[in-house]
């Protein structure tokens, strides 16, 4: 995986968080953090709205069947997971 | 009572699907057998007797009505308990409601890591573990049999226990009766014209009083089919919407608002009725909703302790109105000394109606200030205009609508006061755009002090729904002479 690429789609993702979600901590603040349930309480309201927010933000439909809770509340498994949509419309685009 | 009503839907639409959960579906004899298992063993196995509390801490499943209508047979009383909640908010529903057993999952318990105490004599049982008898209990005991045998209930015994917001620091618990289960599901299914041929989407969760009512009870007394939703998602809720033909859907303002905010235009051609409740519906969504799916999004107002009061039914009532009482709801508004006010005057709701709570448990003086001459006094401000229909313009008791669940910021300053590091606490609901509120915590802290060790100390304490989300510090909290937080 291109490491400058996933960093770039993680620091897009904490701009969703703190957009989306109306947390009050900057970038950096978030950047240590590996668990988003350090953050704040990751309820499923939030999840649902960091999907919604992640959606927009990447131009990627998240589909229920794919949908593992976890996966948002782990900030490296989130972005591995983005990283992964994005790909893929990436190539379907291409192709089409 | 209630399993009267069950048995008489059982007999009218016996192959009748009654519950579709995407892996099964379940028709209203099976229902009626597996709930028999269910009672064989709150009966035989676990020796629930009369007047004994039952938690029910499960998402919305099969297992949870087979669940409640078997405690409802045997007598006992069913407390549906927030899936999110931490160890010590549940043993504080353990102790206030007096809970015996707690019906749980094996999903559920890893959130805690391991299984909670079970001193005081309280049983947890796994639901996914348990094997409940059913074909025995179909062969053994037919429909008829078990109408003979009933007789253990009467209308006024206690069959529900169910939280709503406090005052006081702490959530109240709502006690309702069978006769309140079965008209309160009753009023509603008359103004919405419920059938057999309705189908709903039931995703908002049976531990919250709407979800209960009005996504599983009034259902299931009308021989409907419920499409039962784990969690929701916006894509999913779509699609069932829409696969399902479902007729009737009971949702929130974050709801629609995500479901608004992610489809593109389609049709809903079955949708009958699409209700919003919980928080104020704003007329930008509902155009917003209209727009999207050509399907008018309508608002119900209601309470834990009364039940549905009014829906919005009719398309000429006035803009931001909830609509009018439905049928054998008596409202009023009053002013600060009781006295009723009149059209355009802006004063307390308060309601009378056989789906009414007698009183919160254990909270006598309480009881004695919001319960009068048989209404309640909901602490909503609002208005009539001269057609009747009601407008909510405030709030008497604070609360913050977070998640959709009612929370009281007493809760929350408790437990953030009792962190050695802090000594000042102030915390307030700020309005969102999808219809909720978002908490923000405002600290004056004793030393140096981050906004994660608040976070994970919190966690240890509060449903993640109570966590706040914006944690600000300040030198000082302003307050006036008398203590009182000055706004700002």
């Amino acid at each position: 995986m291109d490491l400058s690429s996933r960093e770039k789609i993680k620091d897009r993702i904490k701009r969703v968080i703190i957009r989306d979600l109306q947390i009050n901590l900057r970038e950096d603040e978030i950047r240590s953090m590996k668990k988003l349930d350090d953050l704040f309480g990751m309820d499923s309201v939030a999840i649902i709205e960091l999907i919604i927010g992640l959606e927009k933000e990447f131009n990627i439909a998240i589909q229920p069947g794919y949908l593992d809770y976890k996966i948002f509340r782990d900030l490296d498994a989130l972005t591995d997971f983005i990283n992964k949509l994005v790909s893929v419309k990436k190539g379907s685009d291409s192709s089409s | 009572m209630i399993e009267d009503s069950v048995a008489a839907v059982v007999r009218k639409y016996p192959e009748h699907v009654a519950i579709s959960d995407g892996l099964k579906t379940i028709t209203y004899c099976e229902l009626y057998s597996q709930k028999q298992g269910y009672v064989q063993y709150l009966r035989q196995v676990l020796h629930i007797q009369k007047g004994e509390r039952i938690a029910l801490f499960l998402p919305n499943c099969v297992e949870f009505i087979f669940l409640f209508f078997a405690i409802a047979d045997v007598g006992a009383i069913a407390v549906p308990l927030n899936i999110h909640l931490k160890e010590n908010e549940l043993q504080y529903y353990i102790v206030k409601c007096g809970i015996t057993v707690v019906v749980t999952n094996s999903e559920l318990l890893t959130q805690w890591g391991e299984m909670p105490s079970q001193g005081q004599g309280i049983k947890f049982i796994l639901i996914d573990r348990l094997e409940i008898p059913r074909k025995k209990m179909r062969d053994m005991l037919s429909p008829e049999d078990d109408l003979h045998r009933s007789g253990i209930n009467s209308v006024d015994t206690e069959v529900l226990y169910i939280s709503t917001s406090g005052s006081t620091g702490r959530p109240h618990i709502v006690s309702r009766m069978h006769t309140n289960i079965v008209s309160g599901g009753e009023n509603v299914a008359k103004a919405l014209e419920i059938t057999s041929y309705d189908r709903f989407l039931s995703v908002t969760p049976f531990f919250h009083a709407n979800g209960f009512s009005n996504c599983m009870i009034l259902p299931l007394l009308k021989g409907s089919t419920i499409v039962l939703m784990k969690h929701f998602s916006p894509r999913e809720t779509l699609h069932l919407l829409k696969e399902k033909d479902i007729t009737i859907f009971f949702g929130s303002p974050f709801i629609f608002s995500t479901l608004t905010d992610v489809a593109d235009q389609i049709s809903l051609p079955s949708l009958r009725f699409c209700l919003s409740t919980g928080a104020p519906l704003t007329e930008d969504l509902k155009r917003r909703f209209f727009d999207k799916f050509s399907v008018r999004l309508r608002q119900l107002y209601g309470a834990s302790e009364t039940g549905t009061v009014s829906i919005e039914l009719q398309n000429q009532h006035g803009e931001g109105s909830v609509g009018t009482p439905i049928d054998n709801i008596q409202l009023k508004i009053i002013d600060d000394n009781g006295f009723e006010l009149h059209p355009f005057e802006t004063g307390e709701i308060i309601v009378k109606s056989p789906a009414m709570t007698k009183g919160y448990v254990d909270e006598p003086d309480l009881n004695r200030k919001v319960f009068h001459n048989g209404y309640f006094r909901t602490g909503d401000l609002g208005m009539l205009d001269d057609c009747g229909s009601i407008f909510i313009v405030g709030r008497k008791k604070k609360f913050i609508n977070a998640s959709g669940v009612k929370v009281d910021p007493v809760e929350i300053e408790t437990v953030l006061l009792s962190f050695h590091k802090v000594r000042e606490a102030h915390v307030v609901g700020m309005k969102n755009d999808r219809g909720t509120e978002i908490i923000k915590a405002t600290l004056v802290t004793q030393q140096d002090c981050t906004v994660q060790e608040i976070i994970m100390y919190c966690k240890d304490k509060l449903a993640d729904f109570k966590i706040p989300r914006i944690i600000e510090f300040k030198d000082s909290i302003p307050r006036d002479v008398m203590g009182k937080v000055i706004l700002y």
